[in-house]
């Protein structure tokens, strides 16, 4: 009798299958466990999370380490993930300006055209002139009203620009009622002497004028050539309740596009494709090469830029020199990104091109038998380096209930997707493309714009609800929760994400419905195009009609929606695909695991 | 005044004097929302908020008493506020705190009292 265990070491998590063999009976499973995997997959970090993998599931089964006769891990299917984000285009304001971060309390209606004039200097203006008055913090809400009270017939007052939070307030104490926008930042920017338009909808609706460049025309009686160039920053008020624009003598508003730079694929021949084209030529493209065996991007340009710092990092992860890494596979997807709007004055954001793309390196076979090596001294038992890793993932899935040979697997992992054909008269064929879990997640938040990754894994992984009173919630789908006690300041009215541990409040303006589609569009734009390149790639026909099964394996067919995404768009192909369950227990996970071991099995 | 009037009540304890409430009266006022104060000798703020919170055709009380802000909604129990602060700390959090009651009525979401 032998006791081993199947170890497979993925880019997000490193897996466990225990079992005893002996001899002319099939191997008993006895433990099984999962810990995120320690360093990046294929490095000697990686030990670390073995051994504590190793501890739980030897823990589990009651035995011990020195019990264990052989460790056998995955060949680390020799490819690493990473992902990166580039804006290809910026909006840059220049010489004319605007307001349009969208306070969420702007006092009165209507809109508003005059001189833009520092409120200290009302005593001094010209009779004759409409106004806007630019009050800074200094200035209470009282003060702003009683001066403005105060030329009441003397000066017309056509707006105000408040950088308190103090609208309404003002509003409240006029005696003759303008649109006032509040809560501007950079108060001090706003240039002075300067025609400008207030415009303040009603509570419930959308500015109309300022966000239509002929309206714009209309109010500063532009030239044709004058309203092509407010049209970039009409575009950034859509949706707005409020706004400011203000006209200066040079004012253009311009949309720079930065040199994005070209892509050249190499394999059995090469071709080069521009990266503005966006995603969908990019990948065109790619396939029109063959097998790629390596991909550049144009020195000093922003994707040039990228694909220098993808070599750099797998260059120190793996000890070599970035120059020798060759990139494999890449997968281009577009995206909107907010950014930051240069020459805006109160921190507007603007939604802009930019393409994120995950790129995959070929990893040095011996890395993995260094590993092995290290484990051997450091454990004191046999380490050996079982199969390729997709040839594990079919043996382990081939356990599920119901499956059998020929069977695809489409292996949907944090860093890589990978597919694999096992046909009973033929050898498997397997690949490994760029782009999984990892690759979502980055979409997601370059979307919605978050700080922190954190957020955007969560976004990723769990469903969303909006807290809808002290004592209830809404889901997504737009069931309601009830709860017996009031939930926390922090999170009422918010949108929230259920992780298991509790209700995370989202810190984002945006609706949940558009969340959620962020959400969902980006695990599509991976996961789906994905599996109908992979499953391509392995059919015997190149045509993904000609698989009939598909078992769906990995940490992302654990996803609450993936696999529904995944399974809905192969059964357009006439393709039956499900979420494997390993072992008749497991699910979709230890799929490589268990085929470590019953290879093993078959080998001996 | 109509007493059918939905409005946020507060209660404010006699001995508070009227200037202390401004900011708070003035971030309501900003978010829009109606407010009626009353005076009472009641000391506790906790039990001034929670009257004041029945009282309101919107369901959401404010209570005054020595250095103590308490929003509370008539749902919640007297000794079970929702929020609690220390009046006048600073303007900004007095401010938050009366905008915090309002955006209780207008559901949207509150501003972190522990903070400037």
């Amino acid at each position: 009798m032998a006791l081993i265990a199947g170890i497979d070491i993925g880019n997000a998590t490193t897996e466990v299958a225990l079992a005893e063999l002996t001899a002319d009976a099939a191997p008993v499973f006895v433990a099984s466990s999962i810990v995120p995997t320690t360093g990046i997959k294929g490095t000697a970090q990686n030990t670390q999370g073995v051994f504590q993998a190793l501890t739980i599931a030897l823990d589990a089964a009651g035995r011990s380490l020195s019990e264990l006769d052989l460790i056998r891990i995955n060949e680390a299917a020799p490819v690493i993930g990473d992902v990166a984000m580039e804006t290809i285009s910026e909006t840059i304001i220049t010489e004319s300006t605007m307001i349009g971060h969208n306070p969420t309390t702007p006092g009165g209606l209507g809109i508003g055209v005059g001189v833009t004039i520092g409120i200290d200097n009302l005593d001094r203006a010209a009779g004759g002139t409409p106004y806007i008055v630019v009050a800074d913090r200094s200035h209470t809400f009282d003060d702003v009203a009683n001066r403005i009270n105060a030329v009441q017939g003397l000066v017309e007052i056509t707006g105000a620009i408040l950088q308190r939070d103090d609208g309404v307030l003002v509003h409240n104490r006029l005696v003759r009622k303008i649109p006032i926008v509040d809560e501007v930042s950079l108060v001090e920017k706003v240039p002075i002497g300067m025609l400008a338009a207030v415009e303040v909808a009603e509570v419930g609706r959308i500015i109309e004028t300022l966000a239509n460049p002929y309206g714009i025309a209309t109010l500063f009686s532009l030239t044709s050539d004058e309203t092509a160039s407010v049209v970039p920053m009409a575009r950034s008020l859509v949706g707005n309740r409020s706004a400011v624009v203000i006209k200066t003598p040079k004012g253009d508003v311009t949309e720079r596009r930065i040199p994005a730079g070209w892509l050249q694929f190499i394999g059995d021949r090469t071709s080069e494709v521009d990266v503005d084209r966006g995603a969908e030529e990019i990948m065109r493209v790619a396939g029109t090469v063959g097998q790629i065996r390596n991909v550049r991007g144009e020195p000093g340009t922003n994707v040039g830029g990228m694909m220098e710092k993808v070599r750099v990092v797998m260059g120190r992860l793996t000890d070599r020199d970035p120059a020798g890494i060759e990139v494999t596979d890449l997968l281009a997807v577009d995206t909107e990104v907010p950014q930051k709007v240069t020459g805006g004055l109160a921190g507007e954001f603007s939604l802009e091109a930019a393409v994120g793309i995950a790129a995959m390196v070929k990893a040095d076979r011996l890395q993995m038998q260094r590993i092995a090596h290290d484990m051997t001294a450091q454990f004191g038992i046999p380490v050996e380096v079982g199969g390729v890793e997709a040839d594990m993932a079919v043996r382990g899935a081939l356990t599920t209930p119901g499956s059998s040979i020929p069977i695809a697997i489409l292996d949907m992992g944090a860093g890589s997707t990978d597919a694999c054909v096992l046909r009973a008269d033929a050898p498997a064929r397997s690949i490994h493309l760029a782009g999984a879990g990892n690759m979502v997640t980055l979409l997601i938040q370059s979307e919605l714009g978050l700080e922190s990754a954190e957020d955007a894994e969560n976004i990723k992984r769990y469903p969303l609800a909006r807290v809808e009173t002290l004592f209830n919630i809404r889901h997504e789908d737009g069931t309601v929760e009830f709860f017996d006690a009031p939930l926390p300041p922090h999170v009422f009215a918010r949108t929230v994400v259920l992780h298991p541990d509790g209700m995370i409040p989202l810190p984002l303006r945006q609706p949940l419905e558009v969340i959620r589609q962020v959400r969902i569009k980006a695990k599509q734009r991976v996961f789906v195009t994905n599996a109908l390149r992979a499953l391509c790639a392995v059919s015997p026909t190149n045509h993904v009609r000609d698989i009939a099964h598909v078992v769906l394996v990995g940490g992302s067919a654990l996803d609450f929606e993936i696999p529904q995404l995944v399974t809905r768009a192969l059964g357009e192909y006439r393709v039956v695909a499900g979420r494997a369950n390993i072992r008749g227990t497991e699910g979709p996970r230890n799929a490589v695991a268990t085929g470590l071991v019953l290879a093993w099995e078959e080998q001996r | 005044m109509n007493a059918d009037r939905p409005t946020i009540r507060l209660r404010l304890n006699d001995r508070v004097e009227e200037s202390r409430i401004a900011e708070v009266l003035h971030g309501i006022e900003e978010e829009g929302v109606p407010v009626e104060v009353t005076r009472h000798e009641q000391l506790n703020p906790l039990l001034l908020a929670h009257e004041a919170s029945l009282e309101s055709r919107l369901g959401i009380g404010i209570g005054i008493s020595l250095d103590h802000l308490v929003i509370t909604t008539e749902k919640l129990p007297a000794d079970h506020p929702y929020l609690v602060a220390v009046l006048n700390q600073s303007p900004t959090i007095d401010r938050k705190a009366g905008a915090n009651a309002a955006r209780l009525v207008k559901r949207m979401p509150l501003s972190d009292l522990n903070e400037e």
